[in-house]
C-alpha cells in the first residue's frame, strides 16, 4: 500500500496554476546509469489530493520507460517571484484506461494538448508520498503519517 | 581606486568609451600573448561607469528608459575596437547584469550587495552536468566550457539544458580549469569551469522559461526594462557587437598600415602595397572602402533591430513570424559582414600580416573565433530564414514556428 499525503490546498492551487503561469513543474527519474533525469513537464498538474498526473506524448520516452522498471520519481516545482520551492517525492505508473487517459489529457493545458492532438500519448498518474520545500511564509515538509 | 563616474547619458557613456580605445589597443597585443584582460583595463571599465549600464537603478546602476541593451552594447562594440577580448567580455559582463535582474529578488540582492560594479560569466555548454534535487535546492557537478571572462568573473552562472536555466554560484565554488588556447578572443580567458557536489540553495536557480510566464518576466516587472523582457532568441546581439567592433578595429589598423606599413611593426611592407614612393595601392583602397562599408552596415543593422525589438518589449506588441526570422537572420548575416570585412583586409596585408602582433591579422582572428559562437550559425540560420520567406509550415525553432515565447516541454 502507498503511503500518500495529502497536499494543502494551496500548493494543490499553486500547482495547478503551473502550466497556465509558464512555471512549468520538473519530473526526474534516476535512470540505470545511476543519474538523475530532470526535465520541464508541461503538462503536469493535480490529479486529487495526493495525486499529480501527466500526460506523456511520446509514450516510448525515457521517462514511461523508466516508470514501467521503477515509479520513483522526483517532481520539483519553483517560482522565483514568491520564493516557493517544492521538493516532492511520486510513485508513478502509467494509466491507458480511455476515461482515465481523457481526464489527464482534458485536463493538461490547452498548448500541451495541442501538441498532441489526435492523443497518441498516455497518462501518468503520480501518487504524493513526500514534500519538503520552500513556502512563502517559510518551511514546509509534508510525510505521510505514521501509525 | 579611483571614483567610478556615475553621469549616465548615452552621450556621455559612449565618449568615454571612445575615450578608452587607445589605451586598449595598446594592451590589445599583451592581452592575446597573456591570454588575459588585464586588470588595468577592467579598472578603467568600471571607472567609467560603463558596466553599470545594465545594472538597475535600485542596486546603484544606471539602467533606465533611456539607457538599454542598445547603449551597452553600442558600448561593447566601441571597446571592441580597441581590443575583441576586451570588448567580448565587456558584452558578456553586461549581459549578465540582465540575467542576475531576470533572476531572484534575493539572489539580486546578494549579487549587487556590496554594489553594482560585479562580474559575472555563464558557462553555455556543459561537458557534463549531474543534478539532484534536495528539499532546500539543489545538488550540483559538473564541468562547463566558455566561461568568457572567467579571470576577473565573481559569479558564475552554471548552465543545466535539462532544467532550461541555471545556478548562480560564487567564484569561490568553482574550479577553472586553463582550456582557452584558441584563433582568436585569446584575452577572454573562456575556460572551463567545474564544480563538484555543489549544493545550491533555490532562489539561486534562474530559468529561462520564467521569460515566458504570461504578465512578463520578473525583471521587467520589477524593472521596468525593456531589455528585460527580451526574448532569448533577440540576444544574438551580445554575441554579435563584439565581433562587429573587432571588424572595425581592423578597418581602422588596415587604414594605418596601408597608408604607413613602417608605422606597424613587423615584417617588411606588402608586396600589394608597392614600393614605398607609390603609396597604397588601388587594390588596397578599394578593398578598405568594401570592409568599412560592411563593418559600417553590420554596425547599423543590429543597432535598428535592437531599438526596434525594444520599442516591441515596451509595448508588448507581437512580432510577426517573419520579421522574427529576418531579426535572426539580420544579427547572423553581420557577423557574416564582419567576416567578409576582415578577410578582405587581411588578404592585402602581405608579409607583414603574418606577424601574431599585427591588428589586422588580429582583427581577422577574433571575428573569426567570435563568429563560430553557437548563436552565429550562418548556414542553419539562413535555411530557415529562406524557409520562412517562402512560406513553408512547420521549420525551426518555436518563436519562429507558432510566434510564441513558450517551448513545447517533455516528451
Amino acid at each position: 500500500m502507498t503511503m500518500t499525503i495529502e497536499l494543502p490546498t494551496e500548493i494543490r492551487d499553486t500547482l495547478q496554476r503551473s502550466g497556465a503561469e509558464g512555471r512549468p513543474i520538473v519530473v526526474s527519474f534516476r535512470g540505470s546509469d545511476g543519474r538523475e533525469h530532470p526535465s520541464y513537464r508541461g503538462s503536469t498538474h493535480v490529479h486529487g489530493p495526493g495525486q499529480l498526473a501527466l500526460w506523456v506524448r511520446n509514450p516510448a520516452g525515457g521517462l514511461p520507460r523508466a516508470v514501467a522498471e521503477d515509479g520513483a520519481l522526483t517532481i520539483v516545482y519553483r517560482n522565483q517571484e514568491t520564493g516557493e520551492y517544492y521538493h516532492m517525492r511520486g510513485l508513478a505508473r502509467l494509466d491507458s484506461d480511455p476515461a482515465v487517459c481523457e481526464g489527464v489529457y482534458n485536463d493538461s493545458p490547452p498548448h500541451e494538448q495541442a501538441a498532441d492532438p489526435e492523443r497518441r500519448g498516455v497518462a501518468m498518474i503520480i501518487d504524493v508520498v513526500r514534500l519538503a520545500g520552500i513556502r512563502p511564509d517559510g518551511p514546509v515538509l509534508l510525510e505521510p503519517a505514521t501509525a | 581606486m579611483t571614483a567610478v563616474t556615475t553621469s549616465s547619458t548615452r552621450e556621455e557613456l559612449l565618449d568615454r568609451a571612445r575615450e578608452l580605445i587607445p589605451q586598449l589597443r595598446a594592451r590589445a597585443a599583451e592581452v592575446d600573448a597573456t591570454r588575459h584582460v588585464p586588470v588595468e583595463s577592467v579598472r578603467a571599465i568600471i571607472d567609467a561607469g560603463l558596466l553599470r549600464i545594465t545594472v538597475p537603478e535600485r542596486f546603484g546602476g544606471l539602467a533606465g528608459p533611456e539607457l538599454e541593451l542598445d547603449v551597452a552594447l553600442e558600448v561593447a562594440e566601441t571597446l571592441a575596437r580597441g581590443c575583441g577580448s576586451t570588448g567580448w567580455c565587456y558584452t558578456v559582463w553586461v549581459a549578465h547584469n540582465m540575467v542576475v535582474a531576470s533572476s531572484s529578488l534575493a539572489l539580486q540582492a546578494e549579487f549587487w550587495a556590496d554594489g553594482p560594479d560585479v562580474l559575472s560569466t555563464t558557462m553555455s555548454a556543459p561537458r557534463y552536468v549531474d543534478t539532484s534535487f534536495t528539499d532546500e535546492g539543489f545538488t550540483v557537478s559538473g564541468q562547463w566550457r566558455f566561461a568568457s571572462g572567467s579571470d576577473h568573473a565573481e559569479w558564475f552562472l552554471l548552465q543545466s539544458p535539462e532544467l532550461l536555466g541555471g545556478w548562480w554560484v560564487r567564484r569561490a565554488d568553482v574550479e577553472i580549469v586553463d582550456t582557452w588556447r584558441t584563433l582568436g578572443m585569446r584575452g577572454t580567458a573562456s575556460n572551463d569551469i567545474v564544480v563538484k557536489d555543489l549544493e545550491i540553495p533555490a532562489y539561486r536557480f534562474w530559468s529561462f522559461l520564467d521569460a515566458t510566464v504570461p504578465d512578463g518576466p520578473l525583471g521587467w516587472r520589477e524593472h521596468g526594462l525593456a531589455s528585460l523582457r527580451l526574448q532569448s532568441w533577440q540576444l544574438g546581439w551580445t554575441i554579435l557587437v563584439a565581433t562587429v567592433g573587432a571588424a572595425q578595429g581592423a578597418v581602422d589598423a588596415a587604414a594605418q598600415l596601408f597608408a604607413s606599413p613602417k608605422a606597424i611593426a613587423g615584417p617588411p611592407p606588402s608586396m600589394t602595397a608597392g614600393p614605398p614612393s607609390q603609396g597604397p595601392s588601388p587594390a588596397q583602397k578599394m578593398r578598405l572602402a568594401e570592409a568599412s562599408a560592411e563593418v559600417d552596415m553590420a554596425s547599423l543593422v543590429w543597432r535598428t533591430d535592437l531599438r526596434e525589438m525594444l520599442d516591441h518589449a515596451r509595448t508588448g506588441t507581437p512580432i510577426p513570424r517573419l520579421r522574427r526570422a529576418q531579426v535572426r537572420r539580420n544579427q547572423v548575416y553581420a557577423a557574416r559582414l564582419a567576416q567578409q570585412a576582415v578577410n578582405r583586409l587581411y588578404e592585402a596585408t602581405g608579409g607583414s600580416g603574418v606577424a601574431d602582433t599585427n591588428p589586422v591579422q588580429r582583427g581577422f582572428r577574433d571575428v573569426h573565433t567570435g563568429s563560430h559562437h553557437q548563436v552565429l550559425p550562418w548556414d542553419i540560420t539562413a535555411e530557415g530564414f529562406g524557409h520562412v520567406l517562402m512560406g513553408l509550415p512547420d521549420f525551426g525553432p518555436d518563436f519562429i514556428r507558432d510566434g510564441i515565447d513558450r517551448p513545447l516541454l517533455g516528451e
